[in-house]
């Protein structure tokens, strides 16, 4: 801070105050313009003073959150994390989307791409994603990348897939599989060029509402006690993606592992963990074993560990998307078991090991075209991620709570979707992907409660929404630890306590809300 | 010009027009800068000192206050004012300037309090230029009048 931050306002108010007190106390003194007691005492001491208050004001405001909320503004990044500093915690300042792209060409020529080299989604010109560094792209093993040469229509072409990074934070990167892109110029031969899978990990830099609501989790101790402090102990050692913390102790209806002869006892702790915001794809390469009618996929344990569903199977070299490609014809359906290795854990079967990292599960996928040879799958797996890594944390010497045995869980994903028509004015830069956006930001936002609200919905989308017949659907559907799944559809807010059962581990205190922005429909009529 | 030596009831500044306490029979040169023994300055002296220290103050060199001061200096050493004709033209809207910030001053009561009449300016008057070639220097004559009748003549050394 220097004398230049000094406006002329709060120098004219310090001037006026000089000038006040110097008349006051000493009325046989001229300060008027053109005085020397103006130039050398009113005019110095002015500016100290100006500049004073000045550095005070700025204190006062660097030093409290509440007034920078208050006062509105960009957020002065260092001035908040000097305060949080104090809670042992960092401001988020978001985070780039990331995911692959599947190009394709119809030459397989060398080809250098060097870093800057980006892609451009079609619907949305402003999302723009690079590739990280310099690659080649060669025929043989000799590049960075190989293609995969594919026959698609009786064409031959070649295909690779390129990992990219947004150029910009924030959750409207994380486009849906099947996003179609322009590539920059200077690429020959192009046929496609498409997102492989949902991007993730896009996330908006925190608000200030956001810093303030979430500073009670920062001071909290850090132990495995209650659910505060749970996610401040897992926030502090896995980051800032713990979205929410659930804990399924001894007087829970889904604490299932501390019976005894069917009464419950304490010493016994489920820990549901919402590790993201939209709902997370882990993308694994599995070979299928021949079986009568199709392949048998097993996941091992880790791959195992934490996974809610599957969201799509296709060919690991398959050109397009499922959604897109026949590949999707691919029917599939999963078993689980408990895994062969629970630590220092009682899991008595396979509902309680459900969406721990102790379960194992096992993919058939149905092909009535399936031969004898093994076949090369790309999974695509719904997931908490990190809750591996956390359990292993948790495990630790060093953090165990002695007493109690405490197993983290993936919450039971309530997938929400939505159809939705939106009426938007002529003229306004606002865009249906930008709507979708704050339709997931609030969907995502609903962690461990009994409703989902569709007035919270509506509001966010900010412009008239036709609730008429047929115009409006809200939906989720829920797989509890058994695998079946519940269905609730409607045109109103979703009550999670229709379908709750408590031997299936569906509760309010269970579910969390999740939707991906290829699960929202919006048919916009400009008017 | 007398000086003045009765401050009851005035509001007094700092003398630093240096030459004031060595008044010449006709003109007083009126240099800038504090004496090294600081007197008090009341009257038509301190009319004088603020109007030669506004005059002389080239105009957007106060922080915070970019507007007080005049073109005068800046006119003169920068070649501006190439010849009498032009000065006296300069002259005239600097004084002007000087005179309407005293003057606004002076009205302003609240701030200031109610100022005697021989410390109200009511004119300032270009009397000579002075140009010596030879060592290339340029001084105004001015003569100014008080709201008391007083008036004071005096040298402003511009180069």
């Amino acid at each position: 801070m220097s004398i230049s931050t000094v406006t002329q306002d709060q120098f004219t108010t310090a001037e006026t105050l000089m000038l006040e007190t110097v008349r006051s106390s000493y009325s046989g003194i001229d300060t008027r313009r053109g005085t020397a007691i103006r130039d050398l005492v009113v005019r110095p001491s002015s500016t100290l003073q100006a500049y004073t208050a000045e550095n005070a004001n700025a204190a006062a405001g660097a030093s409290s959150l509440e007034r920078m909320r208050q006062e509105g503004g960009d957020i002065d990044v260092d001035a908040v994390n000097a305060i949080l500093s104090n809670f042992n915690t960092t401001y988020k300042d978001g985070d780039y989307a990331s995911g692959y792209v599947r190009m394709v060409f119809s030459s397989n020529g060398t080809r250098l791409l060097t870093s800057g080299f980006g892609v451009t989604a079609n619907l949305d010109t402003a999302l723009r994603f690079e590739i990280p560094e310099s690659l080649s792209i060669t025929a043989d093993s000799s590049g960075t990348l190989t293609y995969e040469e594919m026959a698609i229509g009786g064409e031959t072409v070649y295909t690779v897939p390129i990992r990219v990074v947004a150029t910009g934070k924030g959750t409207i990167y994380n486009i849906p599989t099947g996003t179609y892109f322009t590539p920059d110029t200077g690429l020959i031969d192009v046929v496609d060029c498409l997102a492989m899978s949902s991007f993730s990990g896009g996330a908006a830099a925190e608000t200030i509402d956001e810093v303030i609501a979430r500073l009670p989790v920062a001071i909290a101790s850090r132990s495995l006690t209650n659910s505060v402090s749970v996610k401040a102990l897992l926030s502090d050692y896995y980051g800032s993606s713990i979205a929410a913390v659930n804990l399924q102790g001894m007087m829970s209806e889904t604490q299932q592992r501390n019976k005894v002869f069917g009464i419950g006892v304490g010493g016994y702790v489920d820990a549901y963990i919402r590790s993201f915001a939209s709902p997370a794809i882990t993308i694994i390469p599995k070979t299928g074993t021949p079986i009568a009618g199709g392949y048998t996929v097993t996941l091992i344990q880790a791959e195992s560990a934490g996974v809610y569903g599957i969201r799509a199977i296709s060919d690991w070299n398959g050109v397009y998307s499922p959604i897109d490609s026949a590949a999707s014809s691919y029917t599939y359906a999963s078993t689980r078991a408990i895994g062969s290795s629970l630590g220092i854990h009682k899991i008595d079967d396979t509902a309680q090991a459900a969406f721990t990292c102790y379960q194992q599960l096992t993919v058939t996928v149905y092909d009535a075209l399936a031969g004898a040879e093994t076949k090369e799958f790309k999974l695509e797996l719904l997931t908490a991620p990190g809750i591996l890594d956390m359990q292993t944390y948790c495990d630790s010497e060093a953090v165990r709570n002695t007493g109690v045995d405490f197993v983290l869980k993936t919450p039971i994903v309530a997938r929400t979707s939505m159809n939705v028509t939106v009426y938007l004015p002529t003229g306004t830069t606002d865009t249906v992907s930008a709507i979708r956006t704050r339709i997931v930001d609030v969907i995502n936002g609903n962690s461990f409660v009994p409703i989902l609200g569709l007035a919270a919905i509506v509001q966010a989308i900010g412009y008239r929404v036709d609730m008429g017949p047929g115009k409006l659907t809200l939906a989720c559907d829920i797989t509890g630890a058994s695998g079946v799944s519940r269905k609730i559809t409607g045109c109103g807010d979703i009550d999670i306590r229709t379908v709750t059962d408590t031997t299936d581990y569906i509760t309010p205190d269970t579910v969390v809300f999740a939707a991906d922005p290829a699960d929202i429909q919006i048919t916009q009529i400009m008017v | 010009m007398n000086k003045s030596t009765n401050y009851t009831g005035r509001q007094s500044d700092l003398c630093f027009v240096t030459d004031i306490d060595n008044p010449v029979t006709e003109v007083t040169q009126a240099g800038l800068g504090i004496t090294g023994s600081p007197k008090r300055v009341t009257g038509i002296q301190k009319v004088l000192q603020r109007y030669v220290n506004l005059m002389t103050t080239r105009v957007g060199t106060i922080e915070f206050a970019p507007s007080l001061g005049s073109i005068l200096a800046d006119s003169v050493h920068n070649g501006t004012a190439s010849n009498k004709s032009y000065l006296n033209h300069i002259f005239a809207v600097a004084s002007a300037d000087a005179l309407d910030a005293m003057v606004a001053d002076d009205a302003n009561t609240d701030a200031y309090g109610e100022p005697l009449d021989d410390e109200v300016i009511v004119s300032a008057d270009l009397v000579d230029i002075i140009i010596d070639y030879g060592a290339s220097t340029i001084s105004l004559e001015v003569d100014i009048a008080n709201q008391a009748g007083e008036s004071a003549e005096f040298i402003i050394p511009m180069r």
